[in-house]
């Protein structure tokens, strides 16, 4: 069984092939908003470097969102049509739950955070190991002090005394979150993008119990609504 | 490479219309379906670009799937992918692009970048009664408001264009001025329709009689200042025959530089192409001016005339004959220099 992820959610590209052995091949090209150029040569040269084709893939795993707009719709685009073409299943994985991932093991209250501009970060909390991996929160757009509450209601509930970060929020509001959180807050140096590794472990795991996605109705994780709806929601008027 | 029953899957999302289709040898539509957004769009009073990106995202899979199946073709028996990848909301191109990009390498077949407004022009082969060269196209749309040349296939000298407000930009404006409602074209069509030109005057703007250039801005505003002069003097100011007087105004200067431009070059066809090109009006006098002139006119069809991927296809397959390629890094751009391709090398 082998997966085929791609991951466009953030600046970071990603094309990784994930088999019952884990990872065959990954490659990252974390240099900016360039992936409708770059996506479908990154897949082209996973090909050519491993001995795998595209009819050897069992599913195209694809990082759902939230994330940037454009970003998502060129991952999940490219997988849809990959998908059709080849004839083969999708499998869309949410933004954070990948980004998780990367820590599931800490035992603490996981938080995977994205810069979501306009003052928010994008989150959603998770119930680290020993155990397996467990969302406990909806994917959420929230201020930093919000965040901080929200947080601090979940630790309560589960009886953690520690909240772990990752993802490229931490490094725009490290030290606001720091306050907020004080020493109960603990972070991976690095910041830890979502990968298309993450995702095509995560598409492995919901492939094998027959877990895919309907090619035409799967859709981006946007989280939030358009700015458009906001102000017409607001009676601003859309223009 | 095989030179006939060659089928081109066609995609288009430059806007606010999700369109596939098939097309065969550049004039056989096999299937040419549009999931359109107007609906969507009208309470905004106009297409917002991360609307319409996310409409196109949701419907651009199974529009797809319905094209072959109506065109009844295994997608193994298409011959190139082709898709507009400029001009347009660039993130409603990029849907387009990225999934026609992955359907081609998928299906291991070429892929073909096409210009949107190329592709309008070539709704005109979309016949069996194909213009022939050489030829002035007249090309309105709500971004351009161009005059061309073309002596072939793929080749456009530029005559002029608008310095300032495309055509379909100023039935825009105006329509959202007068309260018309939207789109804008077809609003201020309708209310025209219930009066006559004439009961007011707006200015027919030429600039240079003998250029090709065009100026729709300055009519705008005109139609606008005489709409509030209206209001204030407390006459009963009749809105039908405005969106009357200012269509007229346009399409006037639109029929003369294209006849002009004809006359000048010593062509005997004009083609039509773009969205306004589907105005009653523009068609009516267009058609008219042409036939006393004695020029041959083409304008497409009504539903090839709005955006649709029969014309991407059609556009493609012209490109596929000359194995004009694109890779696997092609991307999509809001802004295009093509119609400039000749001119400006
Ligand atoms: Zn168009």
């Amino acid at each position: 069984m082998l997966i085929l992820s791609i991951d466009t959610a953030t600046p970071s590209a990603g094309v990784a092939l994930v088999d019952e052995k884990g990872l065959r091949y990954e490659a990252v090209a974390n240099t900016g908003y360039k992936h409708s150029r770059t996506l479908l040569d990154m897949i082209d040269v996973a090909f050519r470097q491993t001995d795998y084709v595209l009819r050897d893939v069992d599913a195209i795993g694809v990082t759902s969102g939230p994330g940037s707009f454009t970003g998502l719709r060129i991952g999940m685009a490219s997988a849809k049509g990959l998908a059709l073409a080849a004839e083969k299943p999708v499998i869309g994985i949410p933004t954070l739950d990948a980004m998780a991932f990367h820590i599931a093991w800490v035992p603490a209250l996981i938080c995977p955070i994205l810069n979501a501009r306009k003052g928010e970060i994008y989150g959603a909390f998770y119930q680290g190991g020993p155990g397996p991996l467990k969302r406990v929160s909806d994917y959420l757009a929230l201020s930093p002090p919000a965040l901080a509450e929200t947080a601090r209601t979940y630790m309560d509930q589960l009886d953690l005394g520690t909240i772990s970060l990752v993802g490229d929020g931490v490094d725009e509001y490290r030290s606001q979150l720091h306050d907020l959180l004080g020493g109960a807050m603990v972070c991976p140096e690095e910041p830890w993008l979502p990968r298309a590794s993450s995702t095509g472990h995560l598409a492995f795991r919901r492939l094998i119990q027959g877990d895919i996605d309907d090619v035409f109705s799967l859709n981006p994780i946007y989280v939030r609504q358009s700015e458009a709806e906001n102000r017409l929601a607001k009676g601003k008027g859309a223009r | 490479m095989k030179q006939s029953g060659i089928r081109i899957l066609g995609i288009e999302t430059s806007c606010d219309e999700t369109a596939v289709a098939v097309v065969e040898d550049g004039n056989i539509i096999r299937s040419n379906l549009v999931a359109s957004q107007i609906e969507i769009h009208r309470r905004f009073g106009g297409v917002v670009p991360e609307v319409a990106s996310r409409r196109h995202i949701e419907v651009i899979a199974s529009l797809t799937e319905e094209a072959l199946k109506e065109a009844g073709l295994p997608r193994q028996e298409i011959d190139a992918v082709a898709v507009a990848n400029s001009p347009g909301l660039i993130g409603a191109l990029l849907v387009g692009v990225s999934f026609a990009k992955a359907y081609a390498y998928g299906l291991n077949k070429p892929l073909i970048g096409v210009n949107h407004m190329e592709a309008h022009i070539y709704a005109n082969f979309l016949t069996e009664n194909k213009p022939i060269f050489p030829a002035v196209c007249l090309v309105v749309s709500g971004g351009h408001t161009s005059l061309l040349y073309m002596e072939r296939h793929r080749e456009f000298e530029m005559m002029g264009e608008t310095r300032d407000d495309a055509a379909g930009e100023a039935f825009d404006k105006v329509a959202r001025f007068l309260g018309l409602g939207y789109p804008g074209g077809p609003a201020v069509q309708n209310a025209a329709a219930l009066a006559s030109p004439g009961k007011y005057h707006l200015p027919r703007v030429y600039l240079d009689r003998n250029d090709f250039e065009f100026s729709f801005s300055g009519l705008k505003t005109a139609a606008m200042n005489l709409w509030n002069k209206l209001q204030r003097s407390g006459e009963d100011a009749e809105v039908n025959y405005l969106a009357a007087e200012f269509q007229e105004a346009l399409v006037e200067v639109l029929v003369e530089k294209s006849i002009n431009a004809a006359r000048q070059k010593n062509v005997k066809q004009i083609l039509l192409a773009g969205g306004v090109a589907a105005n009653a009006r523009l068609r009516e006098r267009i058609t008219a001016e042409a036939s006393a002139n004695n020029i041959q006119i083409h304008i497409p069809a009504l539903e090839l005339c709005t955006d649709n991927a029969a014309m991407v296809a059609c556009a493609g397959y012209y490109q596929y004959l000359d194995g004009d390629f694109a890779g696997l890094d092609l991307n999509a751009f809001p802004q295009s220099g093509l119609l400039v391709k000749k001119a400006c090398g």
